[in-house]
């Protein structure tokens, strides 16, 4: 009976073990929190990106200057060596800066659909002609929104460093020159 | 007699397991600083990147090309990689673009973009669809003076476990009219490694 009680200790540990272990738990946490779970690109690395950039450009002369300038987004490549949604991050930005109220954005992504519904309005003889939309009076955008991430990557061991660099570019349509860039760097560490 | 040695060695046994458990499971990435030296390989790395656009912006900077104030317009041309190893040109002329257009004292066309741009132009004009006053003009893209070309080249040796690598990167301006090269600097960069007769 002696010796049955340091074996009922071990038993009991090694249960603890793997019930602390084996068990997933899952829970709501807070989107805004720095997440360091790996180095590889996560969700806080979008916000920054989102925050420099959305900075930036509206303390920039081409959003102070002008009167609510239109911008289009478009491809912002993903050089790096991993699956980045770069789109994620544009929109992001789009958004903070719609609802700043100082820049206006064409929905580029949807054109074919509008060209569809005004079509729809206009020819099925199915809508009242006087809430038929206007075909012609969309509003031709004055900027592109294009850049790209990449990264350095480097290993030793494992020890990893990771040297993300986002460089965002707004494209005058009429003169083809670029009126504003900026670029945000990021560094992580694994050990 | 009822604590025997093993009874000491549960408790002491679960703490050791679960803190090792804590160290294998706890995050272990954490954010740096971009601007520090990085040296982790010898490979090219975002310091290599740093040091490079930091001269090159200096050295336009303060040429005559610059100083006359002409604001000129640039584009970017091609950048080739001509070491053995995988670097990303592109990044490295976008640091110095970017660097040299905050600086307020040149101009560049977006090359990346040319297409889409005189898509999007195309639309506005032909599609029918977009409001007249709104359309941008066309024929008013800024025609470039000047085109930034380069090459990144490498020495890299080896004896022993020593490891000597040297870098050198050269940035040119050439004058789109007269085909001259009307600015030109160069970066040197020599890194050294040596691996320890233990570990990596």
């Amino acid at each position: 009976m002696r010796a049955a009680q340091p074996a009922f200790a071990l038993v009991a540990t090694a249960v603890l073990l793997c019930a602390a272990a084996c068990s997933t738990k899952v829970e709501y946490g807070d989107p805004d929190a720095v997440e360091t779970l790996t180095v590889d690109f996560g969700s806080t690395d979008l916000q920054m990106i989102a925050e420099k950039m959305v900075r930036s450009l509206v303390s920039s002369p081409v959003i102070q200057q002008r009167t609510r300038p239109v911008v289009q987004v478009s491809a912002v490549t993903n050089k790096t060596n991993e699956h980045i949604d770069t789109r994620s991050i544009t929109d992001k930005i789009r958004t903070t800066l719609i609802q700043s109220g100082q820049v206006r954005f064409s929905a580029a992504e949807v054109r074919d659909e509008v060209l569809r519904e005004l079509e729809y309005q206009r020819g099925s003889g199915y809508v009242n002609p006087e809430s038929r939309k206007q075909v012609g009076k969309q509003v031709g955008a004055d900027y592109l929104l294009t850049g790209e991430i990449t990264s350095i990557a480097k290993q030793r061991g494992k020890v990893r460093d990771v040297y993300y660099k986002i460089t965002l570019n707004l494209v005058n349509l009429e003169t083809g020159l670029i009126d504003w860039a900026d670029e945000k760097e990021i560094r992580k560490g694994e050990r | 007699m009822r604590g025997g040695p093993l009874r000491v060695l549960g408790p002491f046994t679960t703490a050791a397991a679960l803190c090792l458990c804590l160290c294998a499971c706890a995050a272990t990435a954490q954010y740096g600083d971009p601007a520090a030296q990085e040296t982790l390989t010898i490979d090219f790395g975002s310091t290599d990147l740093q040091g490079i656009a930091e001269q090159m912006v200096g050295s336009l900077l303060a040429s005559p090309l610059v100083q006359e104030g002409s604001r000129p317009v640039v584009i970017v041309g091609r950048i080739v990689n001509r070491t053995d190893e995988h670097i990303d040109t592109r990044s490295v002329a976008d640091k110095i673009r970017t660097t040299l257009l905050q600086s307020g004292r040149v101009r560049f066309v977006a090359d990346e973009v040319r297409d889409e741009v005189v898509r999007e132009l195309d639309y506005q004009a032909g599609s029918g669809l977009v409001d007249p006053a709104t359309r941008k003009r066309l024929g008013h893209l800024v025609g470039p003076g000047y085109v930034m070309t380069g090459r990144i080249t490498s020495i890299r040796k080896t004896a022993g476990r020593k490891t000597d690598l040297y870098f050198l990167f050269t940035l040119e301006v050439v004058e789109l009219e007269t085909g001259l090269i009307r600015w030109s600097a160069q970066k040197e960069i020599r890194k050294a490694a040596k691996t320890p007769l233990v570990g990596w």
